[in-house]
């Protein structure tokens, strides 16, 4: 037993003389490393230009052209609220209307660094046969488009598309699109037309008048 | 350098996720809306189905037809026939006795449609508010709140009955009290106030509830109407619109640590009347 204790304060001994020296050694590396940066200076300059650098090419155009999927979100989300607006309308009319006076979705995206331009309407129209028609909202329908058209029934959605003008975080207006200038998109969204029936006063289906 | 480039790559991706935070925002309000558009509809397609409100309201028509024209009976037997005065009377009474009682079990289908509607409304809630709750760093949601759940009629839709033809005297009256909307295709009973008849039956009550009429055969879908379009019920009819409100509580987490009310409103129409049979 005696043996054995004496044997672990030798090991322990010896660990300890041995980290001493090690911890020493690196102290006096780190001095002499110290020492010789402090003679030539060139560790700060060479961290100053690599921080322009950094910032100038990593960091801005990072962020530039990190807000633009963000602005692209926030154009679809705003799209698809005016689009159910409009497809929540009494009639076709009323909804091409919502579309002429309203600005308030422009006016919003445009706070938010996205330009809207070329807004349009269309009603896309569905038949049985899974044949697709799209129709200019301000266009009337003919009789085989609508309900009771012989192709019937039919499903009847509006779709409202803009060309969005999606700015980086700083724009300067031209050059590179992306980088420094707007990036053009063309968005779409759809939302299904909801009043079917038809108007007591005329007979004539709300989604033709 | 290296420790630095982690540190300003971590700014960047933190900044980007806020932003995306944002972004995700106006994804949830679009979320919201969708599910207030369903619940709206699940109530409106409650308050008339099997078409209860436009038989109820042709029936409303037609029953005051007959206590009109069992008193222009009355008028002409007492003054042509007296000896069949007492038929006539007889007549008169079991119509307005008809009228009495429709108007009591019309009273119990508002109560029963509006409850029917409620529950739907609720049930509807039920389903979709479980799948909203979520908490990401940069995103929290809490679960909606569903504030308001309000019955009334659409704007501008009149009752579902054409106006009914054969008594004249009915008509003329009818036309100058203005309980008619004089389209140039249907003239339907106008939805509201109570279509009085002329005396002495004036204090019996016939309300029309305001309902698509069934054009040329085709039948009004129930359908999602601009929130702006639902008017309130003022009187004792039956609804045939739902308009509920939806509040959801959300905040961005990172950053500007956005919390918010978020708002939407939506209103549907009930199914409309079928063709009468």
């Amino acid at each position: 037993m005696n043996q054995q204790f004496k044997h672990i304060r030798q090991t322990s001994q010896t660990r300890k003389s041995l980290q001493t020296r090690q911890t020493s050694q690196t102290r006096q590396t780190w001095q002499t490393r110290g020492r010789r940066k402090r003679k030539t200076g060139s560790s700060m300059t060479e961290f100053s230009g690599a921080m322009i650098i950094f910032i100038l090419f990593i960091f801005t155009p990072l962020l530039n052209i990190g807000i633009l999927p963000v602005r692209y979100l926030i154009a679809h989300g705003i799209m698809t609220e005016m689009t159910h607006r409009m497809a929540v309308c009494e009639k076709r009319s009323e909804a091409n209307k919502l579309l002429k006076t309203n600005s308030w979705w422009t006016n919003l995206l445009s706070a938010c660094g996205v330009g809207v331009k070329n807004q349009a309407a269309t009603l896309v129209i569905v038949d049985k046969g899974n044949g697709k028609t799209s129709v200019p909202i301000s266009t009337a329908l003919s009789g085989d488009q609508l309900p009771n058209g012989p192709q019937g029934p039919f499903m009847y959605s509006l779709q409202l598309s803009a060309d969005c003008d999606i700015s980086p975080l700083f724009s300067a207006g031209a050059g590179l699109p992306g980088f420094t200038s707007p990036v053009t998109v063309h968005l779409t969204s759809q939302a299904q037309w909801e009043n079917l029936g038809r108007n007591p006063e005329t007979t004539y289906y709300y989604i033709n008048e | 350098m290296l420790v630095l480039g982690c540190v300003v790559l971590s700014i960047v991706g933190i900044g980007l996720l806020i932003g995306y935070s944002y972004g995700g925002l106006i994804f949830t309000h679009n979320r919201l809306q969708g599910s207030a558009d369903e619940i709206a509809l699940a109530g409106a397609r409650k308050l008339n189905e099997n078409d209860r409100v436009g038989q109820m309201n042709n029936m409303v028509a037609r029953s005051r037809q007959m206590v009109m024209q069992a008193q222009l009976n009355l008028d002409k037997v007492q003054s042509d026939y007296p000896q069949l005065q007492a038929i006539a009377e007889e007549q008169l009474d079991e119509a307005k006795n008809c009228a009495e009682e429709l108007e009591q079990q019309r009273t119990y289908l508002k109560n029963l449609a509006t409850m029917e509607s409620v529950q739907a409304m609720e049930k509807k809630f039920d389903q979709i508010k479980g799948s909203y709750p979520m908490n990401l760093p940069w995103m929290k949601v809490a679960s909606p709140q569903l504030d308001k759940m309000r019955l009334g009629y659409l704007e501008n839709i009149e009752s579902n009955v054409e106006q009914l033809q054969n008594i004249k005297e009915l008509e003329d009256h009818d036309e100058a009290k203005g309980y008619v909307k004089n389209n140039p295709k249907l003239k339907l009973y106008k939805q509201g106030a109570s279509k009085n008849l002329p005396a002495p039956n004036d204090s019996m009550q016939f309300y029309m509830s305001s309902l698509a009429a069934p054009v040329e055969k085709t039948v009004s879908p129930a359908h999602i109407v601009l929130s702006k379009a639902f008017q309130k019920l003022d009187l004792p009819l039956i609804p045939t619109c739902t308009k509920v409100e939806l509040t959801l509580k959300v905040g961005t987490g990172l950053g500007g640590n956005a919390n918010q009310d978020m708002k939407v409103e939506s209103a549907a129409a009930a199914t409309g009347a079928s063709p009468q049979q």
